[in-house]
């Protein structure tokens, strides 16, 4: 297992310092190795899932083929550098991705001509880099590591965008290129920040994610003990009947109730600071989504870039931003993200899902449509997510791998038609189905699953999504009702892709030779047919993969409720001032460092 | 306390006992004379290039192990250099520099003044490793100007024609002129505490903002605080000290402008850390004891610098101007490590500061060194079109300034990156150690975790005229010009430097061993603040 996920990262590597080296005059010979190194990492990707399948459920916070190594921390190492390591291991989480990654790069290279232009050496080495970075990103369990692949991956983006995009791929790439920097730069402040609150100041540096989780999962414990504590010295402090014994109680009372207060202050300076880290660590995975207001290099790399990296980009790359969603913010930041998430990210996703839905709506290109839908789709995944209970979690990893196959199957459907025609305007086609009878199968069926058509993959994920988020208090509700209605626009939108390009009378773009304009060939049947084959699989029997991630979830959900608990639940104490002051904290709101008014000591004694 | 300065005056043996770690600059500047004068004689390339070279590689032979010797009296603080962890990483640092200017200078200009180009050189190199060690005013002063003189000659021996004569002119007046406003500080300081050596004073200034009538004082330190702030400010081109650096630059040739952006810097940030008892504090945690003044005084200075140097490298066209404020940008989170020293515990900060400068450096002259090479190549090298296509038309060269351009962005696994993380940690570290021991969050949260996010958002600026070049190298057409002269000493020093740019940013524990310690079979005799704060010695 351990070698296994190490060969995820390396295989790739290798077969682009390979190609780097041996294949810069042969097109071929640098094809065959990319097809090699990618198809390895599908096969070892595969041998996980069905060895994760055999082996036992899950149990949360256990990683499998854990490897660590300390990469900083060597004696008489600054303290500010210390406690970095190369620490990988997979889980429930992310299994799926892992296998989105080891399936779609290798099926978008196979898909592609042996003569696009993007069949050369320097593409195919940055294209496996790539490949290594994302499985590297998916499987680091240590937040430097996990930033360092998670902003690498820019490098090889700027260079293939830039170098084989379309007529704007140098605006394309700088585009996103910038957003990108931009957004993770803030998500570094926000993991170095979050280290040093979660991991403590005075041992050096702690950036290892499952210690880190367990001590933000531990740090609103002790306070129950104390509410408890309080409550049990104001019940003593009733029942005294002499003077000494009532002074000894008011004493222990008085004490008990300080303390909690600094507790509480304390608390509420780390809801404040958690505030601020969680806008901080949500700007990079914002972009990388991307979510709404952020959103503006998507479309237009998603045009630019060349088709076989649009594939991976939308389909797996997507998903780092999601992914860190569920693996570092909920986690680590648990009040913020009961503070925040719902009504913040909710709303934003909601609003991706309308808006994407209606740009695809009113586009013209079949890229464009696919990009906006990319928006709205993923917009139910982090609208499970953000509804933080155990349904809306599941059902936001599982749309993750849903929609890596399913609109990754439409990208790739898009691929092979621009393999064909020199165009992706939907105007210039029309009756595709009428002449190639397997393109028109299996375009219809992948547009079924996209729209959400039970027994299919999708309809499970975007279901459990809404669900999740309707348990969610009323504002969940609301927020539901209206993402419902991007199921509609994605009906309306996919269907009428499907009946523009591939129903109605045979046309197509003029001057392409008819030999080229063939049907599916065996070669995209061998891919096509095994991502239906998912497509049904995952929406037939969506258990097998959901009892699979249901482990790292429930822990993920059991966390965010506590914290919830711990929210709502402090009005217990309204007879005590400390109530009030601690409802006066959390209107504080968005202001990380807001000045707190001392606790009026002397009310103390109003409390009996 | 010392209010004669006869009294400073060591015995014999002990100073030179103080001074005997310095053999490699003292080596530097017998050779340094030597080529000077030989150069009388013959004017060859290859003969003064080679001897300035290896000249370096024995010094850093040399600094490597050093010669440790204690001073009588036990206190390795004693005396006018001292060479502990942080002198012994940037002088290495300076010779390594030193080294690298010296190929770039190699076929620089006409062959007339090789030796007098390589000799500089040398003579820079050797100040800048002293002013690192530099333990009292005086030597720190006359090592700063060991700095400055020779840059004033290489300038002069850059560019001959009249934007290259106004340069010049430029840049020694400023700098004259912040010598002595630096001076004028110096005075106030020895005025003040009747001491020119900088522990001391540190102590005294402690000790005196403790006595309960201060009143006289304030406003004498600040006085000398902020003349000496500005006099470094200019080696290091702070804003608002920084007005001459695009000029400067622009003005000079490529050369002129590595010479500029390196060594004095390296000298002015070693100056600034001893001044502001950073790296003190191990030795009895003295530190700059003005209240928080000098961490808000620098804590100005870096935000203005860094945010006005990205944002004007914006509208650059002309690459030296470019990289002039693209200096005075980094030299901005550079301060921040200054700012943040006072409380952070000097290691950290102090560490953030080396790792920056470490990367700083390698980065700027491997850029410098690029661009000279393709200077020699196509004969002219100005603007940012220039470098349009290299990529295609000179891959080797395009990928050193690609992975030099990463590193200066931030991208992981570069040195930049890995300044950066320690920079953002010192500052946030600092915001948050105050909210957590106080029971309520000061200012000190806003203002320190502003301070980092200022960082990442100028990291951002940075990025995008850093991209342009880079968009320039790799998807624009350029014209391919015939090569005419390759200059091979230019090409490998900027592979040298992504090499040094690649390994502190993978192990940042190679430039930071030692910082913060002295050096061992030292016994810390506490004899600066009169208190016995026995910390263990790590022995390695």
């Amino acid at each position: 297992m351990k070698e296994a996920l190490l060969a995820l990262i390396g295989i790739p590597l290798l077969g682009a310092l390979l190609t780097l080296l041996t294949a810069r005059s042969n097109r071929d010979w640098a094809r065959t190795i990319a097809l090699a190194s990618t198809g390895l990492t599908f096969l070892i990707s595969v041998a996980l899932v069905l060895a994760d399948m055999a082996g036992a459920a899950g149990v949360a916070g256990q990683y499998h083929g854990e490897t660590r190594r300390l990469i900083l921390g060597t004696g008489g190492s600054p303290e500010s550098l210390r406690g970095i390591s190369f620490h990988i291991g997979i889980d429930g989480i992310s299994l799926g991705l892992v296998f989105l990654t080891g399936l779609l790069f290798p099926a978008a290279l196979l898909l592609t001509r042996k003569e696009a232009n993007i069949n050369d050496w320097g593409f195919l080495a940055w294209y496996q880099v790539l490949q290594a970075l994302t499985f590297g990103a998916f499987l680091s369990l240590d937040l430097i590591l996990f930033y360092v692949f998670f902003e690498l991956t820019l490098i090889p983006l700027f260079f293939m965008i830039g170098g084989w995009g379309g007529s704007m791929k140098i605006e394309a790439a700088t585009k996103m290129f910038l957003y990108g920097l931009t957004g993770s730069l803030f998500t570094l402040g926000g993991i170095v920040g979050a280290s040093l609150a979660l991991g403590g100041m005075e041992k050096g540096c702690d950036f290892s994610i499952p210690r880190l989780v367990q001590v933000a999962k531990d740090r609103g414990k002790p306070m129950e003990e104390l509410i408890d504590r309080v409550e049990k010295s104001r019940e003593a402090l009733k029942h005294t009947k002499t003077d000494l014994e009532n002074k000894t109680a008011q004493a222990k009372f008085d004490e008990a109730e300080h303390e909690l207060l600094q507790k509480r202050n304390a608390a509420s300076h780390w809801l404040n600071w958690q505030t601020v880290l969680f806008l901080m660590l949500m700007a990079g995975f914002a972009v990388k989504i991307p979510i709404i207001p952020v959103h503006f290099w998507q479309p237009m790399a998603y045009r630019e870039a060349p088709i076989a990296l649009t594939v991976v980009l939308s389909a797996v790359l997507a998903k780092m931003g999601l992914f860190g969603v569920v693996r570092i913010v909920l986690p680590l930041l648990p009040e913020a993200s009961v503070r925040l998430a719902t009504p913040v990210l909710g709303t934003l996703a909601t609003i991706g899902i309308l808006y994407g839905g209606l740009a695809a709506l009113g586009a013209s290109n079949i890229r464009t449509m696919l990009a906006f839908s990319s928006i709205s789709h993923l917009g139910f995944c982090l609208l499970g997510m953000v509804s933080l209970n155990e349904t809306g979690l599941s059902a936001g990893v599982l749309q993750m791998v849903n929609h890596g196959i399913t609109t990754g199957g439409l990208w790739l459907l898009a691929l092979i038609l621009l393999e064909r025609f020199p165009t992706l305007e939907i105007h210039t086609f029309s009756g595709m189905g009428g002449r190639f009878k397997a393109m028109g199968v299996v375009a219809v069926l992948l547009t079924l699953s996209s729209v959400g058509l039970p027994g299919l993959n999708s309809f499970v994920g975007e279901i459990l999504s809404l669900m999740g988020m309707y348990a969610q208090g009323s504002d969940g509700r609301q927020l539901a009702v209206l993402a419902s209605l991007g199921l509609i626009l994605g009906a309306w939108y996919m269907l009428n892709f499907l009946l523009r390009v591939f129903y109605g009378d045979e046309r197509i773009p003029a001057s392409v030779p008819v030999r080229v304009a063939c049907d599916l060939s065996r070669r995209e049947l061998s891919v096509f047919v095994p991502m239906i084959g998912l497509c049904f699989l995952l929406g037939l029997a969506p258990q097998v993969f959901l009892k699979r991630i249901s482990a790292d979830t429930h822990a993920v959900a059991a966390e965010l409720s506590e914290a919830q608990f711990r929210a709502t639940g402090s009005s217990h104490l309204a007879p005590l001032e400390l109530a009030n002051e601690s409802h006066e904290a959390s209107a504080h709101k968005g202001k990380p460092a807001a000045p707190r008014k001392p606790a009026p000591q002397d009310n103390k004694g109003g409390a009996h | 306390m010392n209010t004669d300065l006869t009294n400073l005056a060591p015995s014999p043996a002990d100073f030179l006992a103080s001074v005997s770690p310095a053999i490699p600059e003292f080596f530097l500047l017998a050779l340094g004379s030597l080529v000077l004068l030989g150069g009388t004689f013959r004017q060859e390339r290859p003969l003064w290039g080679w001897i300035s070279f290896f000249g370096l590689v024995t010094a850093i032979a040399l600094a490597v192990r050093p010669i440790v010797s204690v001073p009588l009296d036990g206190n390795p603080y004693n005396g006018p250099l001292v060479y502990d962890g942080l002198s012994q990483t940037l002088r290495i640092l300076s010779f390594l520099c030193g080294a690298g200017l010296v190929l770039l200078g190699w076929e620089e200009g006409d062959s007339s003044h090789v030796a007098e180009r390589s000799a500089l050189v040398l003579f820079a190199a050797a100040g800048a490793s002293l002013c690192v060690a530099a333990n009292d005013l005086a030597t720190l002063f006359l090592a700063l100007e060991l700095v400055s003189i020779p840059s004033y000659l290489t300038l002069f021996l850059a560019r001959s024609d009249k934007n290259g004569r106004e340069s010049t002119l430029k840049y020694f007046l400023l700098s004259i002129f912040s010598s002595a406003m630096m001076l004028f500080g110096f005075s106030y300081l020895y005025g003040i505490t009747g001491s020119i050596r900088i522990p001391e004073i540190l102590a005294v200034l402690a000790e005196s903002s403790l006595s309960p009538v201060p009143e006289a004082v304030p406003a004498a330190r600040l006085v000398g605080l902020v003349m000496v702030v500005a006099g470094l400010g200019f080696k290091v081109t702070a804003v608002p000290f920084h007005f001459y650096a695009p000029d400067v630059y622009q003005g000079t040739s490529h050369f002129g402008a590595a010479v500029l952006s390196t060594l004095p810097k390296i000298a002015g940030f070693a100056a600034l850390a001893r001044l502001t008892g950073l790296t003190y504090e191990t030795n009895g945690g003295v530190f700059l004891p003005f209240e928080s003044q000098p961490s808000y005084l620098f804590w100005i200075l870096a935000s203005v610098t860094m945010t006005l140097g990205n944002i004007i490298a914006l509208w650059q066209n002309n690459l030296r101007r470019l990289f002039a404020y693209s200096g005075i940008a980094h030299a901005g989170y550079m301060l921040v490590a200054l700012s943040v020293g006072r409380e952070v515990g000097a290691t950290g900060a102090l560490a953030a500061l080396v790792v920056y400068l470490w990367a700083y450096v390698s980065m700027t002259l491997g850029t410098f060194a690029i661009f000279i090479y393709l200077d020699k190549k196509s004969k002219h090298l100005e603007k940012v079109e220039h470098l349009n296509g290299l990529a295609k038309t000179d891959p080797i060269a395009g990928a050193i300034l690609v992975l030099l351009l990463l590193s200066l962005i931030g991208l992981p696994l570069t040195a930049g990156f890995i300044g950066k993380l320690a920079l953002v940690q010192c500052a946030i570290r600092r915001g948050l150690e105050n909210a957590i021991t106080e029971a309520h969050p000061t200012s000190e949260l806003r203002l320190y975790v502003g301070l980092a996010v200022l960082i990442l958002v100028n990291a951002a600026i940075g990025g995008w005229y850093y991209l342009r070049i880079m968009g320039a190298l790799y998807f624009r057409k350029g014209k391919e010009s015939p090569a005419s002269n390759r200059s091979v000493a230019a090409l490998l020093t900027g592979a040298a430097c992504v090499v040094v740019t690649i390994a502190v940013g993978v192990l940042p524990a190679l430039v930071t061993r030692g910082i913060g310690e002295v050096p061992s079979q030292i016994i810390k005799t506490n004899v600066l603040v009169g208190e016995s704060q026995d910390k263990p010695v790590d022995n390695h």
